[in-house]
């Protein structure tokens, strides 16, 4: 990845360097995945939503006045695309529960988790996707979501708990 | 216990808890169970975090596949600085700088004068006042102003202070009114410009030439009254006015205007004068350019001889404002050397010479030129602030923000640069030294031909050719040289 700083970046991109943002890109698209993932819940929605921010972003550039905010910055627009995206499609909870029933076209155990997964509450999916998929330490995750680490380890506990019987039901409506 | 179990996959426990734990999960076929099940989708989440990871760079290049279908790199390019420039707020004061200028420069957009009533006898009057108040209602339309709008100005001027102008100017789509207080203080050879709902400030330097000038004319009615007495007017006889008994004088005359020739060009000016005292009541201006602008003026509620101190022109600037990327700018001069810099700079950008002088015209050939970001202009510009950029990021310790903040100040000092132009060509015209301008003909490859000349004195010309140098010539030479 690049050394050079987000400010150094953005500053580059407003004068016309396509390729500072292609950098600011690869810098920062696994965290705007991951934050539409934690909302979303489901990766194909997280990929649309993640490469819509980073367009947005794109065109906005010009209004972005600190380019050291940059990461802040984008990760507020991934999150008010997401709220939008949920708010058009209100359904999305029983399209999941129909998928979820219809288990037989799951193809494997990946498939079937990631369902459960879009079926936890978001304040229990968010410290889950932070701490198993981004890799992240109690400590780091109980900063960024501005709660103690003792919370943390309740909400992942209830993640994972909640995960098996959601796997357990799904294994009994095969 | 399916709580201490999940805590005890999670790793959370203490070691002693975690021993006793998995004792008692060795001895119980539930619990086991229980537990083997959250273990191995721990393990499952673990993994599926790395596949997530493991796509991840696929997922960057569609993204970016994505971003290069989006938009070709060379309409970027010109795009981004180009939306800096139209977008930014200071852009926005560029614009009205403009404006601003102009008036300045003693355009009598704003002025305001006032006569059996003899014109020269309100003149007398006027001339006899230090201090004065009155309100200002503008509306600009056209196509030449990015921003169509109305503004309503309270202003004070002062002989011995300055000038103080309010405007609030009401945004046509939201009927927000933004305020601007503008202070131009001749002591300190400064304007101020306080825009309280940003909490920002603007310096900018006067420099003698402006403001003699200024004192000489700016806002001032007398120079309104000059410059309808130097008109053809008609007389409008006697009128009634918010019960005030007024005299009223019109004029339609384009040499109110001095310095606008172009026959697209038309104004209505009418001036009423308080019968009473003589001195100006109301004024109205309609100038409209063709298609380019349209601009109306009424000045009311004069109130004349006001008693006025010092502190009334003292810009009140709190601790809190910041001040504007463009602070400390000096105002465009108008001397020669400052019209040959900007038709340098014009050139350069432009590949061309502007093609007329008037300020008026020029303000709008501006203004169209930053507008279309497809100009050679702006393709220019945009490959030289770029240069500029990189040059500063390499040469200096500056932030990028602060290089981004002496960028724009670039910008609208390249702006002003311009004007410069259109100063200098109105001060050959008000001094009546004839100038003559072929930028529409004589490019700068153009070293042999006259890009603009004007008289010195009876038997002298001076004259600037294509390549921008200049010389003198007795009246014969250049009777020669028209040959």
């Amino acid at each position: 990845l690049s050394d050079r700083s987000d400010k150094d970046l953005v500053v580059s991109c407003l004068a016309g360097d396509r390729s500072a943002y292609e950098l600011l890109v690869r810098k920062h698209y696994k965290r705007i995945f991951l934050t539409c993932l934690g909302i979303l819940g489901n990766v194909h929605d997280a990929e649309d939503m993640a490469q819509d921010t980073m367009l947005k972003g794109y065109i906005k550039i010009g209004m972005l006045r600190d380019g050291s905010k940059f990461g802040p910055w984008i990760a507020r627009i991934a999150k008010s695309l997401c709220i939008n995206f949920i708010r058009r499609k209100k359904i999305a909870k029983k399209v999941v529960a129909e998928r979820l029933i219809d288990a037989n076209q799951s193809v494997n155990e990946y498939d079937n988790l990631q369902l459960a997964i879009e079926q936890l509450p978001q304040e229990t999916r968010d410290p889950l996707v932070m701490y198993y998929f981004d890799g992240q330490s109690v400590k780091k995750v109980a900063e960024r979501l501005e709660m103690s680490t003792s919370t943390v380890y309740l909400k992942l506990r209830t993640a994972i708990t909640e995960l098996h019987n959601l796997l357990a039901k799904q294994g009994d409506s095969k | 216990m399916q709580e201490k179990i999940a805590d005890y996959v999670l790793g959370i426990l203490s070691k002693e808890e975690s021993d006793t734990l998995a004792e008692h999960i060795s001895s119980c076929a539930d619990c086991e169970q229980y537990a083997q099940a959250l273990k191995n989708e721990n393990r499952l989440l673990l993994q599926l975090g790395e596949k997530l990871n493991a796509d991840m760079t696929i997922r960057q290049d569609k993204v970016i596949d994505a971003l290069n279908r989006y938009s070709p790199t060379a309409r970027t390019k010109v795009l981004s600085i180009w939306r800096i420039i139209m977008k930014s707020p200071i852009t926005k004061l560029a614009a009205a700088a403009v404006i601003i200028l102009a008036i300045l420069a003693g355009l009598p957009f704003l002025n305001n004068g006032g006569s059996s009533i003899t014109l020269a006898g309100v003149l007398e009057k006027v001339e006899q006042t230090r201090a004065y108040m009155y309100k200002q209602s503008m509306t600009i339309t056209g196509n030449m102003m990015p921003f169509a709008q109305e503004t309503t100005t309270t202003a004070i001027v002062s002989d011995d202070f300055g000038i103080k102008r309010d405007t609030g100017t009401t945004d046509p789509n939201t009927g927000k009114i933004t305020t601007l207080q503008t202070y131009v203080l001749p002591e300190q050879k400064m304007m101020v410009t306080i825009m309280p709902e940003k909490k920002q400030y603007m310096r900018m330097g006067l420099d003698d030439n402006i403001l003699a000038k200024m004192k000489q004319q700016n806002n001032d009615p007398r120079e309104n009254i000059k410059q309808i007495m130097k008109c053809q007017y008609t007389e409008l006889g006697r009128s009634v006015i918010d019960g005030v008994e007024v005299q009223g004088f019109q004029t339609t005359d384009p040499a109110f205007l001095s310095e606008i020739d172009g026959d697209t060009t038309s104004i209505e000016f009418t001036l009423w004068v308080d019968v009473e005292n003589w001195l100006p009541f109301r004024s109205e201006m309609d100038i409209k350019s063709g298609e380019q602008m349209h601009m109306t003026v009424a000045t009311y509620d004069y109130h004349w001889n006001v008693p006025v101190q010092a502190s009334d022109f003292e810009p009140v600037i709190p601790d809190d404002f910041k001040s504007f990327p463009g602070d400390g700018m000096k105002m465009p001069g108008m001397s020669e050397a400052d019209a040959l810099e900007g038709l340098k700079l014009f050139a350069e950008m432009a590949g061309r010479y502007p093609k007329t002088l008037s300020m008026l015209e020029l303000a709008q050939e501006i203004a169209a030129l930053h507008k279309d970001k497809d100009s050679q202009y702006m393709k220019n510009v945009t490959e030289k602030f770029k240069k500029e950029i990189e040059e500063m990021r390499r040469t200096t310790e500056m932030s990028e923000d602060e290089i981004r903040d002496t960028l724009m100040k670039k910008m609208m000092e390249r702006i002003m640069t311009h004007q410069s132009i259109g100063f200098f060509y109105r001060t050959l015209v008000e001094d009546k030294k004839e100038p003559v301008y072929y930028g529409e003909s004589v490019g700068p490859d153009d070293a042999d031909k006259v890009l603009l000349k004007w008289k010195v004195s009876d038997d002298q010309y001076r004259v600037i050719f294509g390549d921008l140098t200049a010389e003198d010539l007795t009246a014969d030479q250049w009777k020669e040289f028209e040959k």
